[in-house]
């Protein structure tokens, strides 16, 4: 049977891969859909057996006293008859694991878990291994297995492949008749385009999106981190939809052979109008542990389980419901600092408690940063995302009066900040620097088009969108129109890829489309007080002396204005706003 | 099936009446099969689009449009079409409560008991302890304090859940102390976290997304509404199946909408047929799609030449009042016993209609409705007025390619006296 081209393809590198002699590869590979993953399992086996390799597959689902435990799965299946057999007679094995789409709830969070812990335990495995993962897996172990993650030798996608007949979309129930499809070539995949649009940015993702931005604050932003001095406190910000996390995960990763790096969302901690300074900080500590328990260095009597223990008795004094497990390893001390992340409720009463109780915490905070610095010879980065997203009045008191607070820990600190609190009165004085991303200049001052800008958006686009599926002039047009900011343009792309058929590609009147109801939107909430400013704006390409900050800082957060850098810092009216403005009476 | 009897004019008219009934939308299957008219452009096949292309994205959605333009035949139908790959719910809001003082909280309550009933009828078996805690909600529970314990319990430091003093609690002197009943505060999120218990349990059993329809959340007023969404976008958005609300076509016009619009996917408005031009000439294009609506219901043949062209331009484009006009016409047919729509008879049912106007419009709301008929752009600035007019449906919103509004032509009238009365009133001072 013939396979879709690009899967042919990348199982020819992949062959290629697993069939390098001294091998230990890890390999991490997307299928999600069954059929299709059997077809190119086939098809690999048939490939390595010419080359004198075996496949072995390792079915997590067989495994039933312990699904979850995949490292006792393969370490058990060594010395087993059959596969000492396969050893001898064939040149190599790849063990090949399969079945994790099975793997639900507790076992599920254990084999993540432990793809991380045991990672070590990898390396004495004489033989390249290959994880057969379904997509949300796959994002689950890049999320929550960090360094497994970025351990992997390499990463495979085989796709759901692309569907021709028209508004039909491929579901779980017409899985066979998607296969039928597989073996045609299509002209574009609008559902796979409107994925890559919609994929929210993690760590995944992010590697094969990222486009390095060409603003001079990230350039300055990377170099403060690394030269500044220890244990400086940095603040990041810019308007909603600039590009900030796509940065601060880059810079995860990219910092991580200098840092020992942990990246924190703060939305995830718990309702972020509840939220508390001294919640952030605890989470950050509960993640660093944990990125120490994973790293592999040595926890068992050291300050870390004194910290994970310390805050299992919190856990008890708050009320954990019985039924949870017994703190009788670090595995389980970190599976239960995970629940206080996702029950808000329980989230609380912790923060509560640590309110009482903050000097204790923060010694346990510190201690656990110099046992880390010493034991891997790395200074600790904490980054720390999504505290911008905060509401006004809670967060003008986190990075004032609380600001204390977060300059306590005694390791280098990254957070992001509501972007109207950086020229704010008593904020940035409390804190080493600060670095603001502007929306991307897409024009000059005077209205010509700035190069750099307009090439970095469209780059963007083209990461995620097939060249041929879009005309020049759409993109064109499309990246002019958004005012430089990403989210805005991936908005305006998204919103004109669901008025294209299935057989055409993204036109400029797609675009145009789009732009139309954009405009609208502003069209409806821009008041008469907002035009009279915005008009001065649009001329001046300054704030009018008059304007009260708050009124400026809603037409920011709305987008009706954007602020830009290029050498000089200015103002200017979002382009669909422009025709709004009155005409001149 | 047999051949219909040929009726006289009369009967038909007279059948027509109950297919007339404006107040009923297009929300069963048999009604959609019947009365449906396809819309071009296909408003609703891009948010179709939407939720096709975002497998496994819990995308909430808005949903708008004036009052009577087809919101919920448009909603219906979605969920029809969608309802095998997804497990489409579709409700009203007003059939579970009262809608003024809604909060986050009843939406959500709804919203469990709809998840609850269509995870029994996919054969779903939702944990027991679930059921009964949503059963529990709010989980109040009742506390008794003394007096100087109060300061202590506020603090939270037992790591409780805030207290507040109970409705109609009852203090009563105990020695020295002051005795009185404090209620926990139920918490939001506790019940979000029991619904997504059944969202996950039903979406994994039956391996279909679940997508909620929430029809009719627009019937709150402006207040309301923006207070709603200003202060619960985030539990609103915080379930982890697809939901799309529909909401008053004045949110849209908030000053605050930014601050709430960032937790939705996207926004929708459904647009009226421009049944006129920006000039004010007939649109025969918008007047011949609702023509063909009413056409499902009665036959053109028994409207006097060029009486239902009236009757189409003079409800602006909204879909409800035109299918009302033509229903108080066959009523009075019916009464008089006349076998034909003409004009006169046209005229006297759209009147009835300028008199609902009459008792709406607030005359603090005149000046606005003059400034619009008045603006040669017909591009009025936005403001508190002009929200609530669209609201009343005093001022449409036509929007196609260009975004455009005009006062309902069943105002005109009213605007023009007002507009004389004001003007000798100017005179005269």
């Amino acid at each position: 049977m013939s396979l879709w081209e690009r899967h042919r393809h990348d199982l020819d590198r992949l062959a290629a891969l697993l069939s390098l002699p001294e091998n230990q590869s890890i390999v991490i590979s997307q299928c999600d859909e069954p059929e299709l993953r059997k077809e190119i399992l086939a098809a690999l086996e048939t490939k390595l057996n010419k080359k004198n390799i075996s496949l072995f597959p390792l079915d997590l689902s067989l495994n039933k006293d312990a699904p979850g435990k995949v490292v006792r799965l393969i370490q058990s299946s060594i010395p087993e008859p059959g596969f000492k057999t396969l050893v001898k007679k064939q040149d190599n094995v790849v063990i090949s694991i399969v079945g994790s789409e099975s793997l639900k709830g507790r076992d599920l969070d254990s084999f993540v878990y432990e793809l991380n812990t045991m990672r070590d335990a990898f390396a004495h495995i004489p033989y390249p291994v290959i994880f057969w993962l379904p997509n949300d897996l796959v994002d689950k172990v890049a999320q929550h297995a960090p360094d497994f993650w970025s351990w992997r030798s390499a990463f495979f996608e085989f796709q759901r492949p692309t569907i021709i007949n028209i508004g039909q979309i491929p579901t779980a129930t017409n899985i066979s008749a998607e296969k039928e499809l597989l073996i045609q070539k299509t002209p574009v995949d609008i559902p796979a385009i409107f994925n890559n649009l919609t994929s929210p940015i993690h760590h995944k993702t992010n590697d094969s999106f990222y486009v390095p931005n060409p603003a001079n604050a990230i350039n300055q932003f990377h170099k403060g981190i690394i030269a500044g001095k220890d244990n400086s406190k940095i603040l990041f910000t810019g308007p909603p939809g600039c590009g900030k996390t796509t940065e601060l995960i880059h810079l995860t990763s990219t910092l991580r052979k200098s840092f020992f790096t942990t990246y924190l969302n703060a939305f995830h901690v718990s309702v972020l109008t509840d939220l508390e300074p001294i919640a952030v900080l605890f989470h950050a500590a509960l993640s660093l542990a944990g990125q120490a328990v994973r790293s592999g260095i040595e926890v068992t009597g050291t300050v870390i389980e004194e910290f994970l223990l310390w805050q299992y008795e919190l856990l008890i004094q708050g009320g954990m419901d019985i039924n949870s497990p017994e703190p009788s390893s670090l595995d389980n001390l970190l599976l239960l600092a995970q629940k206080v992340t996702s029950n808000t409720s329980l989230g609380k009463k912790i923060t509560r408690q640590l309110t009482t109780r903050e000097n204790i915490f923060i010694n346990h905070f510190n201690q656990v940063i110099e046992y880390i610095e010493t034991a891997t010879s790395k200074k600790v980065l904490l980054i720390v995302d999504d505290l911008d997203k905060i509401p006004s009045p809670p967060a003008e008191s986190m990075f004032s009066s609380s600001a204390n607070l977060f300059n306590s820990p005694r390791c280098k600190i990254v957070c992001t900040i509501p972007f109207d609190l950086f020229d704010s009165p008593g904020i940035r004085e409390r804190f080493d620097d600060a670095y603001y991303l502007h929306d991307v200049t897409t024009r000059k001052k005077d209205g010509s088009p700035v190069e750099p800008g307009l090439e970095f958006l469209k780059e963007v686009i083209l990461k995620r969108v097939p060249e041929h599926f879009i005309e020049p002039d759409a993109l064109e047009q499309a990246v002019l129109m958004s005012g430089g900011n990403l989210k805005e343009l991936l908005h305006i792309i998204k919103r004109a890829c669901l008025e294209v058929n299935p057989t055409d590609i993204l036109s400029k009147k797609a675009i145009e489309k789009s732009l139309e109801s954009r405009k609208t939107e502003f069209r409806r909430f821009l008041r008469k007080e907002d035009y009279h400013f915005l008009k001065k704006i649009s001329m001046k390409k300054k704030r009018p002396d008059e304007m009260d900050s708050e009124h400026f800082f809603q037409l920011l957060f709305s987008r009706a204005i954007s602020k830009y850098e290029d050498g000089d810092i200015w103002y200017d009216v979002h382009p669909l706003v422009k025709p709004l403005l009155p005409k001149d009476s | 099936m047999t051949a219909e009897k040929k009726r006289n004019p009369l009967e038909e008219i007279r059948k027509a009446i109950s297919l007339l009934e404006s107040k009923k939308s297009l929300t069963s299957e048999k009604l959609l099969a019947d009365y449906y008219v396809e819309r071009t452009p296909q408003y609703t096949a891009t948010i179709k689009n939407l939720l096709q292309y975002t497998p496994g994205q819990p995308i909430k959605l808005l949903f708008s449009g004036h009052t009577g333009c087809g919101k919920s035949s448009e909603l219906f139908k979605l969920k029809t079409d969608l309802k095998n790959e997804f497990i489409a719910i579709y409700y009203s809001i007003m059939d579970h409560m009262n809608l003024s003082g809604i909060k986050a909280a009843h939406l959500l309550e709804s919203m469990g008991r709809q998840l609850v009933d269509a995870a029994g009828q996919h054969n779903v078996n939702i944990d027991k302890k679930i059921l009964e805690a949503l059963e529990r909600w709010p989980f109040t529970q009742r506390e008794t304090r003394y007096s100087d314990e109060k300061r202590s319990g506020m603090a939270g430091l037992g790591g409780e859940l805030p207290l507040v003093k109970a409705g109609g609690a009852i203090s009563k002197e105990k020695g020295k102390k002051t005795e009185e009943t404090w209620e926990r505060e139920p918490d939001i999120n506790e019940l979000v976290a029991l619904l997504n218990q059944i969202v996950e349990t039903t979406m994994n059993e039956t391996e279909k997304e679940i997508i909620i329809f929430i029809d009719d959340i627009d019937k709150i007023d402006l207040a309301d509404s923006e207070a709603l969404f200003l202060r619960y976008s985030r539990t609103l958005t915080s379930l982890k199946c697809k939901i799309i609300y529909t909401v008053p076509i004045s949110l849209y016009y908030s000053h605050h909408i930014q601050q709430f619009k960032s937790f939705y996917y996207d926004s929708y408005l459904l647009p009226i047929p421009k049944v006129r031009n920006k000039d004010g000439s007939p649109n025969s294009g918008g007047i011949d799609s609702i023509k063909e609506i009413i056409s499902r219901r009665i036959p053109v043949a028994l409207f006097a030449g060029g009486v239902l062209d009236d009757i189409i331009t003079a409800s602006g484009g909204i879909i409800r009042d035109a299918i009302r006009i033509v229903q108080k016409c066959c009523l009075r047919c019916s009464t008089e016993e006349k076998s034909e729509i003409d004009k006169e008879i046209a005229e006297v049912a759209t009147a009835d209609l300028k008199n609902d106007f009459r008792r709406q419009l607030t005359s603090d709301l005149y000046p606005k409705l003059i400034e619009v008929k008045n603006s040669p752009e017909k591009d009025p600035d936005v403001d508190t007025e002009l929200q609530r007019l669209l609201y009343a449906l005093g001022v449409l919103e036509y929007t196609n390619k260009d975004t455009w509004y005009d006062i309902h032509p069943l105002v005109l009238e009213l605007v023009e006296a007002k507009e004389k009365e004001l003007k000798s009133k100017q005179k005269d001072t």
